[in-house]
C-alpha cells in the first residue's frame, strides 16, 4: 500500500493536532528545503530520521539515521554475524570490517551505504541545519555504526532464523573452494599426526610383545621341565629312560672309558648261539662259579669288568625296587650311582662281563625291551 | 518550520514504513522497506560468518540534478 500526498497530509495531521492546511504548508516547506539544501550541494539532516543530499550520480539521495534504521529493523533486532568457518590464523579480523568488504551477496541497501559513503566524508563539513533540529552525523554516525555493529545482544533470535533463508549459491561455492583448502589441511595435518603416533607406536608395541612372548616361553619352559622332571618314576617308558640314560653313557665315558672308547659298537650283532634260557633254569647259573654272564650273582673279579645299564634313575629306591625285580628273574643285577652333570643317577645294570664287546653281545638276548634300550657301562 | 510537523513526519514515516507501506512525498521520493535475507560472508582473514536478516528503509527519488539542470 502506498501512502500518497493526499493520505500523508491526514495523517500527519492526525498526528500533530495540526490542521489541514498548515500541515500541507509545512509539508510544502520541507519539500523546497530539501531540494535548496540539496541543490547547493549540501545536505540537509533531520535528527532522528535520516540525512537528504545529492550523490556523485546526481541523485536525490536519502541516508536513514541510524534511530531509523534500528526501529524498522526491530524484528530482527539483536541479530549479529555468526561465525561459520574460523579465520586461517589465530588473529581474526573483528566483524566491524564486515561491510568494508564488497560482496557479491550484498543487495541494495548495502550498496547505497557504501555509496553514501564517499559523499559523506565530503559533505558532513558542510551540512546545512537548516532547520536547527539536527546536527552533523559526521560524528554521530559513526560511533553508532561501530555500536550496531558490537553490540548486539539478541544472538539467540539470530540462531532461530537459519531455517528460514539460504544462503545464496555463489557464496557458497566461494566459501567451500575457499573453506576445503584449510579444511583439507587440516585434515591431513591430524591424520599425518596420527600416522606419526602410529608409527612411533608400532616399535614399542613390538618390543613389549616381544618381551612379553620371551618371558611367556621361558614361564612356559620352567614350567615344563618341572613336570618333566618328576616321571623318573619306575613306571615311567623305556624310551624315556633311554633318554636319561645317554647323556650319562657318553660322559661317563669321558671319564671310565677313557682307555677304550675307540671300541667299536656293532649295529646288529647276531644272536648268539642258543644260550640257555635264563628265565627257566636260572638255578644252573647260580651254582655256577662264572663270574661273568647274564645270570647268577654279583663276583669279585679280576680285570675289566663291564655291564649292561638298563635303567638309570634318580631315586635310588626307585633304583633299587627295579633291581629286585630283574633279581627275581635270577639276573645278575648291580646298581651303581653316578654323578652326571651335577646330577646323581643310579644305574641299574645286568651281568657283568669281561669285554665291551661280550657285554653287547649278551645285551641281544636280554628280553624286549632291555634288547634294544641298553648301554654299556665299565664297572671297575 | 514547526518543530511538531518534523516530529509528526518522522513518526508517521516510520509506522508507514514498519507497516510494510510505501509513503510517496511529491516532489521528493518514496519511502519503503526492504528485507535482506540472511547471507554469508568471507571475511579477508578467511573466516565465513553468517549475516543476520534485516529490514531497512530505502528512498528511492522521483528527482536527480541531472534531470533538474535539463
Amino acid at each position: 500500500m502506498t501512502i500518497d500526498r493526499d493520505e500523508l497530509i491526514n495523517l500527519l495531521v492526525e498526528k500533530t493536532g495540526m490542521n489541514r492546511v498548515e500541515v500541507e504548508k509545512q509539508l510544502d516547506e520541507l519539500i523546497s528545503r530539501i531540494m535548496d539544501a540539496a541543490n547547493r550541494g549540501k545536505a540537509l539532516e533531520i535528527k532522528g530520521f535520516g540525512l537528504f543530499y545529492f550523490d556523485e550520480g546526481g541523485e536525490l539521495t536519502f541516508r536513514a539515521s541510524d534511530q531509523l534504521d534500528s526501529e524498522i529493523n526491530f524484528t530482527h533486532a539483536g541479530m549479529e554475524p555468526i561465525e561459520v568457518k574460523p579465520p586461517k590464523s589465530a588473529a581474526s579480523t573483528p566483524p566491524k570490517e564486515l561491510p568494508v568488504e564488497k560482496d557479491e551477496e550484498d543487495t541494495l541497501p548495502v550498496k547505497k551505504d557504501d555509496a553514501d559513503k564517499p559523499v559523506k566524508q565530503e559533505d558532513t563539513a558542510d551540512i546545512d541545519d537548516v532547520y536547527g533540529i539536527g546536527k552533523t552525523l559526521a560524528s554521530q554516525s559513526d560511533d553508532d555504526d561501530e555500536e550496531s555493529e558490537q553490540s548486539e545482544p539478541f544472538g539467540k533470535l539470530f540462531q532461530e532464523e537459519p531455517a528460514e533463508v539460504k544462503p545464496e549459491p555463489k557464496p557458497k561455492e566461494k566459501i567451500s573452494k575457499a573453506g576445503t583448502a584449510p579444511a583439507k589441511k587440516d585434515g591431513s595435518d591430524t591424520e599425518a599426526k596420527k600416522k606419526t603416533a602410529a608409527k612411533s607406536r608400532d616399535p614399542m608395541s613390538v618390543i613389549i610383545v616381544v618381551v612379553l612372548a620371551g618371558v611367556f616361553l621361558f614361564a612356559a619352559y620352567f614350567v615344563f621341565t618341572e613336570f618333566l622332571d618328576p616321571p623318573e618314576q619306575p613306571e615311567m617308558s623305556q624310551q624315556q629312560d633311554i633318554e636319561l640314560e645317554d647323556p650319562p653313557a657318553t660322559a661317563e665315558r669321558d671319564v671310565t672309558e677313557a682307555t677304550e672308547p675307540e671300541e667299536p659298537q656293532p649295529d646288529q650283532v647276531p644272536a648268539p648261539e642258543n644260550e640257555p634260557e635264563p628265565l627257566n633254569d636260572p638255578i644252573d647259573e647260580v651254582t655256577t662259579t662264572d663270574p661273568y654272564g647274564l645270570y647268577g650273582e654279583i663276583a669279585e673279579t679280576d680285570g675289566d669288568v663291564f655291564t649292561i645299564v638298563v635303567h638309570s634313575l634318580r631315586d635310588r629306591d626307585i633304583a633299587e625296587q627295579t633291581a629286585d625285580e630283574l633279581r627275581a628273574d635270577g639276573f645278575r643285577i648291580n646298581v651303581t650311582e653316578r654323578i652326571v652333570d651335577g646330577q646323581t643317577y643310579f644305574r641299574v645294570g645286568i651281568g657283568q662281563f669281561p669285554s665291551i664287546s661280550e657285554a653287547q653281545q649278551e645285551a641281544t638276548t636280554l628280553p624286549d625291551p632291555y634288547n634294544n634300550q641298553n648301554f654299556i657301562h665299565r664297572l671297575q | 518550520m514547526e518543530p511538531q510537523f518534523i516530529k509528526g513526519f518522522i513518526r508517521v514515516v516510520k509506522e508507514q514504513v514498519a507497516l510494510d507501506n510505501r509513503v510517496h512525498i511529491d516532489g521528493i521520493g518514496q519511502f519503503q522497506k526492504t528485507h535482506q535475507t540472511q547471507t554469508q560472508k568471507r571475511l579477508e582473514d578467511g573466516s565465513v560468518v553468517l549475516m543476520p536478516p534485516k529490514d531497512s528503509i530505502e528512498f528511492k527519488p522521483d528527482i536527480s540534478q541531472e534531470n533538474d539542470d535539463r
